[in-house]
């Protein structure tokens, strides 16, 4: 019977040890913190978790507009926020311990250390420590966040995204350094809660990923400044001075041309969130010894079948870094890709069509190219773009904001990328996702009744708009 | 069917953005009495921060109303040098005076601006029909 050893217990490291547990292999995962990771512990989940709070608290604040009155004043309670949090955290945690248990996985709560391409030596409680040898090695130990040395956090002003799942009061006035996915989630979800916030983005727009059309990013912009949250574009900060009464004044300098008139501006907070970006967690792990290969950031780097420069031992998930989309989905089918590849199948990673969604107010959710993108790598572009609001559902939600952009092939149809923005979009984007893979045309989802009233009638009315005489 | 009017003494461009020109090369930017009858009640202007330029025909902001969203594109080159911030708290001031109390934008006129998208009243409204 084959062994292997997992390292990490993220979405990445557990779909591996599950899958391959499942497949008779014996499996051991050692996890140094919680099992679930970054993203059941200090990402994904909490953050959504507290998303649907401050949904609530939003809701709360338009009933009028809904016809419903007799409310007092709603607000936010933090400790009754947080205590639901933990308790999300707690249900699926236990669920991944009864899976391991039910699949007779050997978990082991320590730090793992290579010792080979086939021994890992783990540090457990009390100085205890164990070998484990195996056949394989699957590496899933993720990612931390970043620490600027200008910026350093300190936990209780200056604050990582760990620390922003966990604030007990809700900071008056906030500044979010990196307007990425987190940064810009984080700054949604703190305005729900009644921060004056403000993001600082060193590029000229808002989530500036290659994934994220340019139109959503000037949506989002324009949402963020609807509900008051400021936005300096082109800009870092440059300077965070703690004062005697524990406010701090940020200095914000230019990185570009567009935002001159912030050059040296300062401005007083009471809280900086800084969320500009991730590193690999790989301290301790052994890997320079071992021979496992990097990149100049430290990065694992891996074949397209999960393999590193060690033949026996595999890497999936955020340690990979971003040319691997850092996303929990992701490290799973990797996950998956590096067990079939231990069990000797061959199997290769596809990174194409994968759907990527952000939890801001409204909702991103894109899968496939961008308009740029697909114009970059020489395609003959069409695109359409079909407004949320002039959907019956959306106009009976109340939910006006948003949008459906299809980007196409012209002459084929082919769809090359869906981005949808709005209310609900992270989910709306699962059927563009399936288009994707199966190579579908705007012809085929204009073939496909979708029912009425639904948001998702936006995916079709948007493919409508380019489904005009067939080139064949 | 209410009458819809167009100023002489501005000018207009097919976008349907008004521009009066000013003495000293600044000028006032607003949409025409047809946007704001098509878009029906506005909801939200979104304006530039002052000290932006933007070129002749370019995207310099939006305006959304219940039924739709649109771009607003520069009639002429320009320096935003001033904006409406009355139109913050009462966006339909866009649809009951769209060449007074809705104006949009004061720019300083660049110099060497394309005035190319420029027309009159009378082209304009004949644009319309």
């Amino acid at each position: 019977m084959s062994r292997i050893t997992v390292i990490g217990g993220g979405p990445g490291g557990y779909t591996a040890a599950f899958a391959a547990a499942k497949a008779g292999v014996k499996v051991t995962m050692v996890e140094a913190l919680a099992i679930g990771g970054t993203c059941l512990n200090w990402g994904c989940i909490p953050t959504k978790t507290l998303r649907a709070s401050a949904d609530a608290l939003e809701m709360a604040h338009r009933l009028a507009e809904f016809g419903i009155e007799g409310i007092g004043e709603a607000r936010a309670n933090m400790q009754a926020v947080l205590a639901r949090k933990e308790r999300v955290i707690g249900v699926m945690r236990k669920g991944l311990e009864k899976k391991c248990a039910s699949l007779g996985i050997n978990f082991l709560q320590g730090h793992a250390a290579l010792q080979g391409a086939n021994r890992v030596l783990v540090s457990l409680q009390g100085g205890i420590t164990q070998e484990v040898e195996s056949d394989f090695i699957i590496i899933a130990t993720g990612s931390r966040t970043l620490d600027l040395p200008s910026l350093p956090v300190n936990h209780t002003n200056i604050l990582s995204s760990d620390d922003a799942l966990n604030m007990a009061k809700i900071p008056p006035r906030l500044i979010i350094v990196g307007g990425g996915v987190i940064g810009s989630e984080m700054a949604f979800i703190y305005q729900s809660f009644g921060s004056k916030v403000t993001i600082v983005e060193g590029q000229n727009r808002l989530l500036p990923l290659p994934s994220v059309d340019e139109e959503v990013s000037k949506l989002l912009l324009r949402e963020a400044k609807k509900k008051g949250i400021a936005t300096v574009l082109g800009s870092t900060v440059q300077h965070a001075d703690v004062q005697p009464d524990g406010t701090i004044l940020v200095t914000i300098g230019v990185t570009g041309d567009n935002a001159k008139e912030h050059s040296g501006q300062k401005i007083e907070v009471d809280a900086v969130l800084v969320t500009v970006g991730r590193v690999p967690q790989t301290q301790g792990l052994g890997i320079e010894q071992v021979g496992v290969a990097t990149d100049a950031r430290g990065w694992i780097t891996v074949n397209e079948y999960m393999q590193t420069s060690v033949s026996a031992i595999f890497a999936v998930g955020d340690v990979l870094g971003p040319a691997h989309n850092m996303l929990a989905h992701v490290a799973a089918v990797e996950g998956l890709c590096a067990v079939a590849n231990c069990l000797g199948k061959k199997e290769q990673m596809d990174y194409r069509n994968v759907p990527s969604v952000i939890f801001t107010n409204p909702e991103v959710g894109s899968v496939g190219l961008s308009a740029q993108e697909a114009r970059e790598k020489g395609y003959a572009v069409k695109s359409s773009l079909f407004h949320m609001r002039e959907l019956g559902k959306a106009q009976a939600m109340n939910e006006l904001a948003g949008f459906f952009k299809i980007v196409a092939e012209e002459g084929t149809g082919k769809i090359l990328g869906v981005h949808i923005t709005g209310a609900h979009a992270t989910d709306l984007i699962a059927e563009a996702t399936l288009a994707l893979s199966l190579g579908a045309t705007v012809y085929d989802v204009t073939h496909t009744i979708h029912a009425h009233p639904t948001l998702a009638e936006g995916v079709f009315e948007a493919c409508l708009a380019l489904s005009g005489q067939r080139a064949d | 069917m209410t009458e819809l009017n167009y100023p002489e003494e501005l000018l207009y461009t097919r976008e349907h953005a008004w521009l009066l020109i000013n003495q000293g090369g600044t000028g006032i930017v607003g949409i025409s009495d047809f946007a704001q009858d098509q878009l029906d009640e506005v909801a939200y202007v979104d304006l530039p921060s002052v000290g932006s330029f933007f070129d002749s025909g370019a995207e310099f902001g939006a305006i959304e109303s219940i039924k739709s969203v649109n771009h607003l594109y520069m009639p002429v080159a320009g320096e935003v040098i001033a904006v409406n911030d009355a139109l913050a708290d009462t966006p339909t001031l866009v649809n009951t005076e769209p060449y007074s109390g809705g104006w949009m934008l004061t720019i300083r006129i660049a110099e060497d601006a394309d005035r190319s998208l420029l027309i009159s009243a009378r082209e304009y409204a004949a644009g319309l029909k």
